[in-house]
């Protein structure tokens, strides 16, 4: 990989992890507060749905830091040791924890007073999403696994 | 492993050291050890043809096939 593209690419995982915090800090609560004054009889959902929203956006700032320790992997070849499927199990799991939080709001939003159908749908959709990049994910790790053990074995040839 | 590489009684015939072997075949040292004392699992048909350039000599004469005394 050039040197080029991995500085372009440790620049926009540092403007994602920056924008993931702002989201947490600024944006997030001023979102849950603007919903539960639209809604008065969802106020009590503000706490829980901010807690949770947060949590799902650390999985995904979790995501982002294994992103750049593989990618620091790759820039220095070592992206064939065990450590990289470290790596890459430690962001298959936060994608299913945030998966898995997802599940929980949608249940959680079956039991309101008042129905957001609209929201309803994109947490499921960030649900599938989620899911999708796991499958994704299991399956580049398939390859990374194929691919070291194949230079393993050429490690060998003399 | 079932085939030997007669790399010292080449080595010896030339009066070539095992360092200057390495460097004019273009393998490291460490690798020259690993055909010598027959832990080599594979070895490029470019490496064997710098051999045989390098001691001016057949493959046969630095390959040989023992059977195992293992092998059933």
């Amino acid at each position: 990989m050039s040197n080029l593209a991995i500085r372009a690419l440790r620049l926009v995982l540092s403007l994602t992890f920056l924008s993931l915090l702002l989201g947490q800090l600024l944006i997030l609560p001023w979102l849950v507060q603007v919903f539960a004054e639209a809604y008065p009889e969802l106020a009590h959902v503000k706490i829980p749905m901010l807690v949770v929203a947060i949590l799902t956006l650390i999985c995904a700032e979790v995501v982002i830091v294994c992103i750049w320790r593989l990618l620091g992997m790759v820039a220095g070849d070592s992206i064939f040791s065990e450590q990289a499927f470290v790596w890459v199990d430690r962001m298959v799991a936060a994608i299913l924890v945030a998966s898995a939080l997802m599940v929980g709001v949608f249940v959680y939003m079956l039991f309101w007073p008042n129905q957001q159908p609209g929201l309803a749908m994109a947490v499921l959709a960030s649900v599938v999403g989620g899911l999708s990049l796991v499958l994704l994910l299991v399956v580049m790790r398939g390859l990374l696994r194929k691919a070291a053990t194949l230079r393993a074995e050429m490690a060998e040839v003399i | 492993m079932a085939i030997v590489v007669n790399l010292d009684v080449e080595l010896a015939k030339r009066k070539m050291t095992v360092g200057e072997f390495a460097e004019l075949v273009g393998i490291t040292p460490a690798n020259v050890a690993v055909l010598k004392n027959g832990r080599a699992k594979a070895v490029r048909f470019s490496t064997l043809d710098a051999i045989c350039r390098v001691l001016g000599c057949q493959p046969g004469e630095v390959l040989t096939w023992a059977e195992d005394e293992d092998s059933s």
